[in-house]
């Protein structure tokens, strides 16, 4: 019996052997190095675009001839590729464009959202009539035409949006879109913007601002309408105006919250594979604590109606120096598939990026001039760091061998 | 006194060498010894065993002799022949004066370890035995050996070490004289990498033939599945000196790729040749091994090695330093003996642990050294020990006299 198991052993393994030679493959065939290729996460801008809160679809995102389109929730990504600055601007037909110039980075989400405002019809102003023209969105502003404003019957409409001029140091209450742009009046046009705080209460040093290439310039001074209390001043010609004061915006402080990380595993295998990679970016800011209770700090003695009504009127000039509603929310980010070496598995850290200044703008209480910061908390977006660890086939480093 | 007794001892006094004929095989056979061979005639008795049950070359030499001291019927020149693998090994002989001195307490056990000739050269004696029966044959018989693997290597930023515990069991056993086979597989237990480690996968499994050639010449042919993820043919070729003092030797491999990849084992054709020449000096006093070696690696690179192993008993230490395709190499290694010192017999089948289990530091393990794969060589026997097969007459002697 052990002769014939003897004899079967040997004739098996013979044979298995013998089989081995058969085998075409060459060495290299079988002997692969894991593949290399480089793991690169491209700059991207993404965002949500809104309109009075609620979120507007169907609107074209672009930074140059880079394009997305809002899906139903408003939001869009851009992917930019390289580092570098940006202009990226929201339009959409009857609606007022929006644009903010950026800079980004590689293996960073740039947080950018947008307001639109739907453009509001038009007007005739006759030349030999007076018009008065009440902005419908916010019911903020309104234009007193004098007759002769004009020379000819003329097409006039204007709409509040919201800007984005912190680099400017404007803290505006209101922002219109005039049009027809560049319209030169024949006589000047008041303007009134309404004041609801009390007479304890006001903006000193009101001023008129317009746009001129993006950036945002005093025109003339505001006074307060002894009758109305309102903030009245003058234009004479159509642009984009805005009406507010001097915002002084404080350094920011840069901090992060780690996100969830996401891990791809392609150790073991020879081959380089591409993933999705979708991460969760928070977008959008928010007054960092209790708005009201800032007012009342700073404002010894205010009443609970004025304290509400500047608890407004501050939101309104931060919402038009960052370019957004107050609200922060989660985008889930669909990015370009990565790329992940053979042999090789990869992390990719993420990290939601904050930051936090403080407003400060001067207001007058009973009298007296007061300075009041309001800290603002901002997401900026997401920074995300890839991390490696590589399999049996792929050594990093000569530290010795023991076995 | 009846006829037959008379008769019996007229036979004994002319035929005196006939007295314990055949009374030594069933002593050895007793005692667990296999491929027994037994000649008895006018200039000694001549004796050959293989040894399954003591561990290393030594011990059952030790209990032989002692066994044969007592047998007062031995009173001839005694000449012992260690098999290994159905070869001869050593030649242990033994004269009938140390005997009787031996057995009568006139001289101590290190005095007739002293007195006993030991050498390599076993052709003359060997030609005694041809035509005699073989008892108690080794054929057939299966050893089931558990080898523990454990492998350490620092060659990764996460993590210190990427580390492996497998367990491979082997059967082992003997097909017919010098051949032999070794079936392993390896079961991975531990590890933290990922890679062919997470694979059960083949570990050695060769057929292997040797031959003892007249002049201390050993040939010996392995086919099969190596060490370093080879498979192919391996033929070595060594020369000894009869007092095993020196040692010179020559392989020649021929072999493939044997990879376990995503899951799968592929081999390639047997396409890269390596190659090795070697000198061995061992020093008596220290025990120890000078061993220097210009060899042709695996993949082609050419280097040389200096290994200097000291025996300390059955253990051994040994640091080697080399230089391969122009980079350096260096480290220590040590192995010690397994439990148990004596074994059951064997009967179809037995269990055992490999009676010897050793490390190899190495200090190189990646960057260039592991991209080029230098210095790489197969093993073509699962025991990684110096001491396994050991049989230097000098080394034999001094731990005879331990014993």
């Amino acid at each position: 019996m052990n002769k014939y198991l003897t004899g079967a052993f040997a004739f098996a393994l013979l044979l298995s052997t013998s089989l081995s030679f058969t085998s075409c493959k060459d060495e290299d065939e079988v002997t692969q190095t894991p593949e290399q290729v480089e793991t690169k996460i491209e700059a991207y801008v993404s965002g949500r675009v809104m309109e009075m809160g609620k979120p507007l679809a169907d609107v074209t995102v672009a930074a140059g001839e880079i394009t997305s389109t809002t899906d139903s929730e408003g939001n869009y990504t851009l992917a930019i590729g390289s580092a570098g600055d940006v202009t990226v601007t929201a339009y959409k037909d009857g609606y007022v464009a929006a644009s903010s110039q950026v800079t980004v980075a590689e293996s960073e989400i740039l947080s950018l959202d947008f307001e639109l405002t739907q453009q509001n019809e038009s007007v005739t102003l006759s030349p030999d009539a007076e018009l008065v023209l009440e902005e419908k969105r916010d019911e903020f502003t309104t234009l007193f035409f004098q007759p002769q404003s004009v020379t000819a019957a003329t097409e006039v409409s204007i709409t509040e949006y919201i800007t984005r001029a912190e680099k400017d140091n404007m803290g505006a209450l209101s922002v219109i879109y005039c049009t027809p742009d560049g319209q030169q009046f024949e006589q000047p046009v008041k303007i009134q913007v309404v004041r609801n705080t009390s007479s304890d209460l006001y903006f000193a040093n009101m001023k008129h601002y317009v746009e001129e290439n993006g950036t945002w310039k005093v025109e003339s001074d505001m006074t307060v309408d002894p009758e109305t209390g309102d903030y009245v001043g003058e234009l004479d010609h159509f642009s984009s105006h805005a009406f507010g004061v001097e915002a002084q915006w404080g350094a920011k402080t840069a901090t992060t919250e780690d996100g969830a990380s996401q891990e791809f595993d392609n150790r073991g295998k020879l081959d380089a594979v591409k993933v999705p990679l979708t991460v969760e970016s928070k977008n959008g800011w928010e007054v960092d604590g209790d708005l009201a209770s800032i007012i009342r700090t700073a404002l010894s003695g205010v009443s609970e109606a004025d304290a509400t009504e500047l608890a407004s009127e501050l939101n309104r000039m931060i919402r038009n120096a960052k370019g957004s509603e107050s609200s922060v929310s989660t985008q889930q980010v669909k990015l370009n598939e990565i790329s992940i070496s053979g042999d090789t598995k990869a992390t990719v850290a993420v990290q939601h990026k904050i930051s936090t200044s403080s407003m400060t703008v001067s207001v007058m209480f009973k009298g007296q001039p007061v300075s009041i910061s309001v800290p603002v908390k901002v997401y900026n977006g997401v920074s995300m760091k890839v991390s490696y660890e590589y399999g049996s086939l792929t050594p990093e480093h000569s530290g010795g061998n023991i076995g | 006194m009846q006829m037959k007794q008379i008769l019996l001892i007229g036979f004994l006094f002319f035929f005196p060498w006939l007295a314990g004929a055949g009374s030594y095989t069933s002593l050895l056979r007793q005692m667990g010894m296999e491929n027994i061979r037994e000649v008895a005639d006018p200039e000694g008795v001549y004796l050959c065993w293989e040894d399954p049950v003591y561990r290393g070359p030594v011990r059952g030499l030790a209990e032989i002799l002692r066994t044969l001291a007592v047998q007062e019927d031995l009173v001839q020149d005694t000449h012992l022949v260690i098999l290994e693998n159905g070869l001869p090994q050593i030649l242990v002989k033994v004269s009938a004066a140390d005997w009787a001195d031996y057995r009568e307490d006139r001289i101590s056990w290190a005095d007739f370890v002293n007195r006993l000739l030991l050498t390599y050269e076993t052709d003359d004696v060997m030609r005694r035995f041809s035509g005699t029966k073989t008892e108690h044959r080794s054929a057939g018989r299966v050893d089931f050996v558990v080898y523990p693997q454990l492998q350490l290597r620092n060659s990764w930023l996460d993590k210190i070490y990427g580390a492996s515990v497998n367990i491979a069991p082997a059967v082992e056993m003997q097909l017919w004289k010098g051949a032999s086979f070794t079936g392993q597989v390896i079961f991975p237990i531990w590890n933290n990498m990922v890679g062919e480690m997470d694979y059960i996968r083949a570990g050695l499994l060769t057929l292997r033939q040797e031959i003892r050639l007249p002049k201390r010449w050993m040939a010996s042919l392995t086919v099969g599945n190596f060490t370093q993820q080879r498979i192919g043919a391996d033929l070595q070729l060594t020369w000894r000196t009869a007092n095993d003092r020196w040692l010179l030797g020559a392989r020649g491999g021929l072999t493939g790729a044997s990879v376990v990849q995503e899951g799968r084992w592929q081999v390639s054709r047997w396409e890269r040749l390596s190659g090795a020449v070697w000198g061995r000096y061992f020093e008596p006093h220290y025990q120890l091994e000078l061993e220097l070696t210009a060899e042709r690696y695996i993949y082609g690179d050419y280097g040389a090695r200096f290994d200097c192993v000291r025996h300390f008993g059955e253990t051994t230490v040994g640091l080697f330093a080399m230089v391969s395709g122009g980079e350096a190499n260096g480290g220590f290694s040590f192995s010690v003996p397994l439990p148990r010192k004596k074994r059951m017999q064997r009967k179809a089948v037995r269990i055992r642990l490999p009676e010897y289990w050793g490390l190899t530091y190495e200090a190189q393990s990646g960057n260039e050294y592991a991209e080029r794969r230098l210095g790489r060589r197969y093993q073509t026997d699962p025991v990684v020990s110096r001491t396994n097969r050991f049989y230097n007459p000098d080394y034999v002697r001094k731990q005879l006299m331990r014993l």
